[in-house]
């Protein structure tokens, strides 16, 4: 099984509305399976499933914006090559009382502790 | 309806951050610093009437000023480079320090001032030749994605309509 890459940097967008939420990041290769899904459980980092080769973390969100994700059924993801897009597709989140992945491994930290250091 | 919003995320960009604003904060207090030897030499020189030892002083903390603002200004560079919108809040700041400068010594002002004002001409020209490139290399966005057998599918346009919304508020942050 093949391991979590650390996406690094991507945007979340809201909509006006306040009930839409776009992640914008850099292109991958291939496409997306037909049922991509982000597993979160509302802190700082979650798993995007894109298909079965390619498992990201997607490491320190925001903390502003963590409730807002964390109560949405659906997101829509881009991405992104400079600023032209390559597709955008929505993908379904799953809401888990804990990740099942070890982040220590990951060399990841919580927001708060990243900025302490 | 309220305006869109756009967060930053990611360990990269958060690093980055932090480190920059370290940098400032280590240019902010070496400038502190080198203010206050400057004032001390230019006291001791005229008061104490040891114009020598006043004068060394006094270069030491011009020195420690140059310094500092050089790290400062490196790091409101990188700082700036991940969050476009303080550039706006950064020009606006300079633009106050430099009516404030007008106050100072005029040798402070004739070494500190340009050497600031370059600063921010580097982060003009960074961000300039930036926008430049991806203009060039810009193509319109069709409203279309890809299914799983690679086919182009027309988005729905209500969709393609706010993902071009936000695709413009990030060109015009850049």
């Amino acid at each position: 099984m093949q391991d979590f890459t650390k996406e690094g940097s991507f945007l979340i967008a809201e909509s006006g509305l306040g009930n839409e939420l776009y992640v914008f990041m850099e292109a991958k290769k291939d496409h997306p399976c037909s049922a991509p899904k982000i597993v979160y459980d509302g802190n700082d980092h979650a798993l995007f499933y894109r298909n079965d080769d390619q498992k990201i973390i997607l490491d320190y969100i925001h903390p502003d914006i963590r409730d807002k994700l964390r109560k949405s059924h659906q997101i829509m993801v881009v991405e992104t090559i400079l600023e032209n897009i390559k597709e955008s597709y929505m993908v379904d989140m799953e809401m888990v009382q804990k990740l099942p992945v070890d982040l220590k491994k990951y060399d990841l930290q919580n927001w708060e502790e990243a900025s302490l250091q | 309806m309220s305006e869109e919003k756009i967060y930053e995320c990611g360990g990269e960009q958060k690093a980055e951050k932090i480190k920059a604003l370290k940098e400032i904060a280590k240019g902010s207090l070496a400038m502190a610093a080198g203010g206050v030897l400057y004032h001390a030499g230019f006291a001791m020189g005229s008061s104490a009437g040891d114009g020598y030892l006043g004068g060394a002083v006094a270069m030491t903390g011009i020195g420690a000023v140059l310094g500092g603002a050089a790290v400062a200004g490196r790091g409101a560079i990188r700082f700036v480079d991940n969050s476009p919108k303080l550039k706006k809040a950064l020009i606006f700041g300079y633009k106050n320090a430099e009516k404030a400068a007008n106050k100072m010594h005029s040798f402070v002002k004739a070494k500190v001032a340009p050497f600031v004002k370059k600063a921010i001409e580097n982060v003009n020209t960074n961000t300039k030749s930036l926008s430049d490139k991806v203009k060039m290399e810009s193509i319109p966005f069709e409203a279309y994605k890809h299914n799983e057998n690679g086919e182009a599918e027309l988005v729905h346009s209500n969709t393609a309509a706010k993902v071009n919304a936000f695709m413009s508020k990030l060109k015009r942050e850049r």
